[in-house]
């Protein structure tokens, strides 16, 4: 048995993860604190300390609020939209129009939307920049206001005498062609380039029958979510997730390790850690519909 | 990508500090603004931050001046750590030379480091950059911590996870005290110039 650590030292380590700015892991530190002070603690002693704790996650809680609630990208002043236009953009002194174009881009790479759209705008005059433009509008039109309003915007245009037939057919191809790599972008298969190494050897693994998983994330309930493992080779497991479980798929992406995973075997269960490979969905097949997801095991340990 | 004139001889590169989210990269350029007062040839920009979270890039510009008959300049970046922004980080890496990765040394952001590592790699290959080719350095801040009884990885498994198949130059740093921000990014400019050099074959012998 570990012994117990003291509660002061918990509380400084809270501490100075909320110093470094790391509100999520002073959290998670003061809700440990939180449980062991109302397993372990006694008498007049616990509550002032429940107090305490619980003023603490309260107030790590309201602050983390502030963030999330906060404007995603807030729009900033001219004088600093003049660096971000400046420093970034792609000036080609050859094409007339071609820097505003450059400083148009940059800004809705910061997500400075409106001045970018105006900066497009003015642009659609000029005859060898209008197409590039336009695309450039639905392009970032999609990603800051959503389908509804690009699709608007073409409406527009096709009354617009600036714009011939050809570049609006050529416009509405471009916007499929958008449309269908957003979702594609939206759900995508990343390469596992950082593979942590696994402390289980091939040949000391157990069969594994089934994995549960503890974390809140997964299922918001502490007795976890079981899966079924579908294959195993060595220390790679495959599972496939129903698709009625998709929040449980979401919750496995590649490249997530995962800590206090509970393993079954016929001797017995274990807990460890897993890796996440690979996360896909399956579309093709009897599973179609369903996620494959492929696990490594990291390390194991008895319970 | 570097501006380099020649005929002037002058060089002008770009420094990327990458890293996630609280990791370090400001207070690097902080102490780099303090620290080289000689070599700072103008004011650090920090656009924006909320908190002190960077919200958009900080801009730090730097004179190092006549490198092997040439007037040589380097501009240093952060990126906004947070994974929510981006296209943000995809904006600032644009035209990098070279790159410093800081990663978190505190065990709580063990995942957070090999997320943005990725993160950096998904961002250089969408400019055909490779995160095996170009020049960069890898900076393991906060090694102070350990003495305040946080719990810190050791550096040797930062090394397996995060430098294992990278293999490049990496340093202990505890960037709030100035401890080896000064190694890393010596290091990187060497390694950027010298990339430089292979590539446009800018020094005088
Ligand atoms: N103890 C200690 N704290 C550090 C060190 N480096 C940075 N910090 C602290 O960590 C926090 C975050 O530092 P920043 O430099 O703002 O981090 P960043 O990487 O720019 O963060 P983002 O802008 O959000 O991406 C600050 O409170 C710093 O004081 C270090 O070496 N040791
Ligand atoms: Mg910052």
């Amino acid at each position: 048995m570990h012994s117990k650590p003291k509660l002061s030292s918990l509380f400084k380590e809270a501490e100075l993860y909320r110093q470094q700015g790391l509100l999520n892991e002073t959290l998670d530190q003061y809700r440990k604190i939180e449980k062991i002070i109302r397993k372990q603690a006694i008498g007049k002693n616990k509550e002032t300390l429940l107090i305490k704790i619980t003023a603490d996650i309260e107030m790590v809680e309201k602050e983390l609020n502030s963030f999330i609630e906060s404007k995603e990208i807030p729009e900033v002043s001219e004088k600093v939209r003049e660096l971000m236009r400046t420093m970034f953009s792609l000036d080609d002194p050859e094409v007339k129009g071609s820097s505003l174009m450059g400083e148009a881009i940059a800004l809705a790479g910061f997500g400075q939307y409106e001045a970018a759209a105006n900066a497009f705008e003015r642009l659609l005059d000029f005859d060898h920049l209008r197409l590039d433009s336009a695309k450039k509008m639905l392009l970032y039109g999609l990603e800051f206001n959503g389908e509804k309003e690009v699709l608007l915007l073409l409406r527009k245009w096709e009354t617009d005498a600036r714009f011939t037939m050809e570049e609006i057919n050529y416009l509405v191809k471009h916007l499929q062609y958008l449309l269908k790599t957003e979702k594609k972008r939206k759900n995508p298969d990343l390469p596992d380039i950082i593979e942590p190494e696994s402390n289980v050897t091939e040949n000391d693994l157990i069969d594994i029958s089934d994995i549960r998983l503890r974390s809140p994330d997964v299922s918001g309930k502490e007795s976890g979510v079981k899966l079924t493992v579908n294959f195993q080779h060595g220390i790679k497991l495959n599972i496939v997730v129903p698709q009625e479980q998709t929040e449980v798929a979401h919750a496995l992406p590649a490249g997530k390790l995962i800590k206090g995973v509970v393993f079954s075997s016929n001797i017995g269960t274990f807990s460890g850690t897993i890796y996440v490979l690979l996360n896909r969905k399956i579309d093709f097949g009897p599973h179609i519909g369903d996620t494959s997801v492929n696990l490594k095991v990291i390390d194991i340990s008895g319970r | 990508m570097a501006n380099i004139n020649l005929k002037d001889r002058r060089i002008e590169c770009k420094i990327v500090y990458y890293g996630p989210g609280r990791c370090g990269k400001t207070t690097n350029l902080q102490h780099i603004h303090n620290a080289f007062k000689k070599q700072v040839i103008g004011d650090m920009i920090s656009i924006d931050t909320q908190g002190d979270r960077t919200l958009f890039f900080d801009f730090l510009p730097l004179g190092l001046g006549k490198i092997r008959g040439c007037d040589v300049k380097i501009q240093l970046y952060t990126v906004p750590g947070q994974v929510k922004y981006s296209s943000t980080r995809q904006l600032v890496l644009r035209g990098v030379d070279g790159v410093v990765f800081v990663a978190d040394s505190l065990k709580v952001r063990r995942e957070k480091n090999m997320l943005s590592l990725r993160d950096l790699h998904e961002n250089l290959k969408k400019m055909g950059l490779w995160i095996n080719k170009i020049p960069l350095v890898m900076q393991y801040n906060k090694r102070d911590l350990e003495a305040e009884g946080l719990p810190v990885m050791p550096v040797e498994q930062m090394e397996k996870e995060l430098n294992r198949q990278l293999k490049v130059p990496s340093f202990n740093a505890s960037a709030v005290n100035g401890q080896g921000v000064g190694e890393t990014i010596n290091a990187c400019m060497k390694l950027t110039l010298r990339d430089l050099q292979r590539k446009f074959k800018w020094a005088q012998d």
